[in-house]
């Protein structure tokens, strides 16, 4: 039996300089939320364009679960993203790259990303993020009680 | 079955992928720790053969960074040594014996693919994009403005395949990286014969 636990609205923040790029994620993340058996669904989304906006609306907004371009117009996402670690240690970060070298990959794992993506999306990497964000989810809400 | 085969020495690559490939599986070569990171993250493997001993990265180094990743699909380390790294799903003796590898892989399951929406005036908009993109690559190439041209250029490799245009992605993967290695003098050449071929791949 499925046992329903309340939490409040999670939000998602997408960063990407590429505006269909975030049409795209945002339409696969609520296809995926309504066909795929996942438990943390309920999301409101908030959108960044590049760097700046990013911190911004990051600070504003809090975001759970956050997707971010590494290559920015105005910065690097891997900057960015050791940014929002600090402001909020448990955020579950995806780093999103056209170029997975093993640089990207290393600074992103050291930085405190969860995961990473490598571009073009697909729909069974953004599950295996979603699926993921489940698990830590779960986790996180454990430890604190 | 997808297979991604791990593993620097070429004719051992090789000898797998025959026998792999004539009992049905698709496999994909690997030939070093890095490579085999970057084609993990495409999601496209059910399962991944990861030799220990690799350059570059070494196999368990390559298992332990895709686990932080929280890669969750099953790895299978090949080694003639003790393998002590924790995170493998089964570790195979090295040299193989294709029996053992085949009847070993029917423990594990092929693992179910989604398709990625693409809602049709979504991809039609990004094509506007895509051919306003172009456009605007001829009108710097015009002026030899490489920094914003090749900017432009990145842009289309990471997003193209996305939508639809694998095609468009592949000429400017190609492109991006031969980039630095043309002589100055020639890159308003290489600038154009791209174009070239872009127009040549009829966007729609």
């Amino acid at each position: 039996m499925q046992t329903k636990v309340k939490v409040r609205e999670q939000k998602i923040l997408l960063v990407d300089d590429l505006d269909y790029n975030r049409q795209l994620l945002r339409n696969n993340l609520t296809a995926l939320f309504s066909q795929q058996k996942l438990k943390y669904k309920a999301f409101s989304y908030f959108q960044a364009h590049n760097a700046s906006s990013a911190l911004l609306t990051f600070s504003q907004q809090n975001p759970d679960l956050v997707f971010l371009d590494i290559e920015l117009p105005d910065g690097s996402g891997l900057e960015l993203l050791k940014r929002f670690k600090e402001q909020k240690p448990d955020c579950f970060v995806v780093m999103v790259s056209g170029v997975s070298t093993l640089d990207n990959v290393k600074a992103s794992i050291a930085s405190g990303a969860a995961s990473f993506i490598v571009k073009p999306f697909t729909a069974d990497k953004i599950l295996a993020v979603l699926k993921q964000f489940d698990r830590y989810y779960d986790k996180l809400l454990k430890t604190a009680g | 079955m997808n297979l991604l085969f791990a593993e620097d020495d070429a004719l051992l690559a090789q000898l797998f992928q025959l026998q792999a490939e004539s009992a049905g599986y698709q496999v994909v070569w690997a030939e070093n720790g890095d490579v085999a990171v970057q084609q993990a993250l495409s999601y496209q493997f059910d399962l991944i053969f990861m030799d220990i001993q690799m350059p570059i990265l070494d196999g368990a180094s390559a298992m332990q960074m895709l686990r932080q990743l929280g890669y969750d699909r099953p790895i299978i380390a090949m080694s003639a040594e003790e393998v002590t790294a924790v995170g493998f799903d089964l570790v195979l003796k090295k040299p193989l014996q294709w029996p053992e590898v085949q009847q070993q892989l029917t423990k594990f399951k092929a693992i179910p693919s989604i398709a990625l929406e693409l809602p049709p005036e979504l991809k039609e908009a990004y094509l506007v994009h895509a051919k306003q993109s172009l456009q605007q690559l001829v009108i710097l190439a015009e002026q030899q403005n490489w920094i914003d041209f090749m900017a432009i250029v990145h842009q289309l490799k990471g997003s193209a395949a996305s939508f639809d245009l694998a095609s468009l992605s592949q000429l400017a993967d190609q492109l991006q990286s031969e980039w630095k290695t043309i002589p100055a003098g020639q890159k308003t050449k290489r600038a154009t014969y791209f174009l070239e071929q872009c127009k040549a791949c009829k966007l729609k």
